[in-house]
């Protein structure tokens, strides 16, 4: 873990993306204090208003800050994701350990994910929201549903490669519950794998999350989302394309800033990876 | 053989953009002379029957015509040259114009308009919002350019309804199916001056001049109707010169802040007309919290309509006080206005016991939240600035609005089922208002029914539209429209928020754009290049 972690300092483009996420975090938790305005208040006789000092970003069609908007954006969009991001691994991990650990289980649970697999995720999402109606609860709930399958099986393939190992062979003959073996034996050998797969992913629900909203689907106004605001632009892309920056940019700068740290992760982990050019020299 | 290779890349390259060039530069080069007119629509023709409602209806008024027509300064003789008004207004006898034929060469007389009217009638159930429909009792042809029409009662409004884009007008005999048009037509055959001439499903719509039309022939050659779901999209295409006109009432059709900066530009015409339907928000008296009359006064005087209409509407439509403007017929009564007051709302709410919890901000009684749904269609992006703006309006005296946009389907199903607080109703515009946008207040399918179901006195109303409709005497009928309008006023059963407009935009060379007096339909006949 030592290893890992010198490694991810010397990164610099994943110190760089970790600390925009970390300042973006930061600003979504003081915007009341730092944003402006009142990301609510319409000032409609300022609509559209361009770059200033009242709006630093300017205004929208209802003559809001959107600078606020944005900061207060990160609330909903970021967040959310997080959290999203939170409830799918922990159900993947707890789901993908019972397949790989539990023999008489394994058979039907991977054929569940397979089904489940072989729906294209933005499909499923569609089809759930679809069913359950507009809302950041279903939004959520759907990207839940349609994810799980692949990190109980990411999960489930980490465990084999654990499970003919003679540690565990040990404890199972020496008669330890599956409960103590799955906490204390498996579950930690397989945590920076997790860690990995969710930062690459969290870049994905962010987008989704924001896709939906920009559909309309997901967070309902006038809660201030990313995703929305892009819509929103979109209306008066013609006429005000100014709009469109500060919500697109927020949502490149995360979405990249979350890949480019997940790659850099799965470097760090990756035993083979730097330590070539090391033996070499 | 390397060389060869990469010599036909690079010719195939050149033919390539060569192709793609030519398309770029074609509008231009043909803008001299035109003789067809794109027009762009986010919405495709569909089923163009002229008896049934699935079609636009300005598709249908450029194929179907009428036996008279609505003008501005009243009904005018149209396939009908002339008509008498006997037994009390209970019979209509009209004189057909003996010189028109439909587009496939048969002849208009009055065997078609009657097989018309009983193919319409065939279908009662479904034109019920139309009262003349259940009005008509006989439909007689005397000779062959002679029909008479009976009524059950001296029902006022018939001319203007026989004069409607829908479903009084005229399709070819050829065109039923089965001897009747309620499950479909087999070809689209009318008298007007276009003839649908070619038709992909939800791409374009082409209509070609009709060259044996009766009336004055129309300029243009063709008018080629275009499909493009997105505002921006049209927008686009007509500032790349691939589309010539933009026309539409309600938010539908063009953005008012995109109509603003184009107004502004002035390299294009734009064109307002008159004010025409009502935009106004429906308050379900039936749901628990809105059925007080006292929550429904205080959102009256709640909602800002002067800023929603130099803000958001960008003053394109003016502020109503009353559901119908005053120069709508009938409509020009004396009532009490509600000024945007946010103190006499608060202390409205005060009274009837809805008290300010500090903490939230919002207002509660008996532990109940007072938070409403406002759902709106969620295609429109006017509606729903004007929803997101009411939401603050109605935040600064503590009623919480949740808004919720959706489907159009969706929207128009919940009307039916009447589970909404509060909803978007607009009017239909003249010549619908007053007569048959209040008649259809009796019709269940309709949002304006269902949130009238809460009011104490809901059979009298349905009873006073009923015989507003058949009172032959005018004084005493506009007596009744007073009672009427006053009550429903007086219930704020609607928060009236402007008239709107009806708006053109099309490039300068288009000649002759002007307004129909119905929203709907678009006189394409009188328009022309330069």
């Amino acid at each position: 873990m030592n290893n890992f972690w010198h490694k991810l300092r010397h990164d610099s483009l994943a110190m760089l993306s970790l600390s925009i996420i970390v300042g973006v975090i930061l600003l979504g938790i003081f915007a009341p204090w730092i944003s402006p305005n009142d990301p609510l208040q319409p000032h409609l006789s300022e609509k559209f208003a361009s770059w200033g000092s009242d709006f630093p970003l300017g205004s929208d069609h209802l003559g809001r800050c959107l600078l606020s908007r944005l900061l207060y954006g990160i609330r909903t969009t970021l967040f959310l994701a997080l959290m999203t991001m939170a409830i799918t691994v922990t159900l993947g991990t707890i789901l993908g350990l019972i397949a790989g650990y539990f023999r008489k289980v394994e058979e039907s649970m991977m054929r569940i994910c397979d089904v489940m697999l072989s729906f294209p995720s933005e499909l499923m999402i569609l089809a759930v929201v679809g069913m359950l109606g507009a809302g950041i609860k279903h939004v959520i709930i759907a990207s839940v549903i349609a994810k799980v399958a692949w990190y109980t099986r990411m999960v489930y393939s980490f465990v084999l490669v654990h499970r003919q190992k003679n540690y565990l062979l040990f404890s199972q003959v020496a008669g330890v519950s599956s409960w103590t073996i799955l906490r204390k034996h498996l579950f930690p050998f397989i945590l920076d794998d997790i860690a990995m797969l969710a930062t690459l992913d969290t870049g994905w629900v962010i987008l989704s999350i924001s896709a939906l909203s920009f559909l309309g689907l997901g967070v309902q106004a006038p809660t201030p989302e990313w995703g929305m605001m892009l819509s929103e632009a979109k209306n008066v892309l013609s006429i005000y394309p100014m709009q469109m920056i500060p919500s697109g940019f927020a949502i490149l700068i995360v979405v990249a800033a979350f890949n480019f740290l997940g790659d850099s992760i799965r470097d760090a982990l990756d035993p083979k990876h730097c330590l070539i050019p090391k033996s070499v020299v | 053989m390397r060389r060869g290779l990469q010599n036909l890349l690079v010719t195939g390259l050149m033919v390539f953009t060569l192709v793609f060039m030519g398309c770029e530069s074609k509008p231009v080069s043909q803008k001299e002379n035109k003789k067809e007119l794109v027009y762009a629509s986010t919405k495709d023709i569909r089923n163009i029957n002229p008896h049934l409602y699935g079609g636009e209806m300005a598709a249908q008024n450029m194929v179907f015509e009428s036996l008279v027509i609505n003008t501005p300064e009243g009904i005018k003789p149209w396939l009908a040259q002339s008509w008498e008004i006997q037994n009390e207004g209970k019979t209509y006898i009209f004189h057909l114009r003996k010189d028109v034929k439909f587009s496939d060469g048969s002849d208009f007389n009055a065997e078609v308009v009657k097989k018309n009217i009983d193919a319409v009638l065939a279908n009662r159930s479904r034109h019920a919002w139309l009262e003349l429909v259940n009005e008509i009792i006989g439909s007689e042809v005397v000779d062959e350019y002679t029909y008479k029409l009976t009524l059950k009662n001296s029902y006022y409004p018939t001319l203007t309804e026989l004069a409607m884009t829908r479903p009084f007008r005229f399709i070819a005999l050829n065109s039923f199916k089965d001897g009747a048009t309620k499950n479909g037509v087999n070809s689209y055959i009318g008298t007007g001056p276009w003839i649908l001439s070619e038709h992909i499903k939800n791409a374009t719509a082409l209509f070609k001049a009709n060259p044996s039309y009766w009336g004055e022939k129309p300029k243009l050659e063709s008018i080629k109707w275009r499909v493009m779901p997105d505002h921006q999209t049209i927008l686009l295409a007509l500032q790349k010169g691939e589309v010539d006109l933009i026309f539409g009432a309600d938010g539908d059709m063009i953005d008012i802040d995109a109509f603003k900066v184009l107004q502004k530009e002035g390299k294009y015409t734009t064109l307002l007309s008159r004010p025409t339907a009502s935009r106004a928000i429906l308050i379900n008296t039936k749901q628990p919290i809105t059925h007080d009359i006292k929550v429904r006064e205080a959102l009256q005087h709640a909602v800002n309509k002067q800023a929603i209409v130099e803000g958001i509407l960008n003053n394109s439509e003016t502020i109503a006080k009353t559901l119908f403007s005053p120069t709508t017929p009938y409509c020009n009564v004396k009532l009490k206005e509600y000024a945007y007051d946010l103190k006499k709302a608060g202390s409205i709410l005060d009274k009837a016991g809805w008290k300010l919890d500090e903490k939230t901000q919002y207002r509660s009684k008996d532990g109940q939240v007072l938070s409403l749904r406002l759902y709106f269609n969620a295609n429109n992006a006017q509606e729903k600035t004007i929803s997101e703006y009411m939401q603050s309006n109605l935040k600064d005296i503590g009623v919480e609005l949740k808004i919720i946009g959706e489907e159009k389907q969706a929207f128009l199903d919940r009307q039916k089922s009447g589970d909404f607080d509060l909803q978007y109703s607009l009017s239909w515009g003249i010549p619908y208002d007053p007569q048959s946008y209040i008649s259809s207040w009796r019709m269940a399918a309709h949002g304006d029914y269902q949130a009238q179901l809460g009011l104490e006195k809901k059979a009298w109303l349905d009873k006073t539209i009923q015989t507003i409709l058949i009172e032959p005497d005018e004084i005493k009928r506009q007596k009744l429209y007073d009672e009427m309008l006053t009550y429903v006023h007086d219930q704020n059963v609607y928060v009236p928020l402007s008239y709107s407009r009806t708006k053109a935009v099309f490039t300068p060379q288009l000649k002759g754009v002007s307004f129909n007096p119905s929203q709907y339909e678009i006189a394409f006949e009188k328009m022309y290049f330069e």
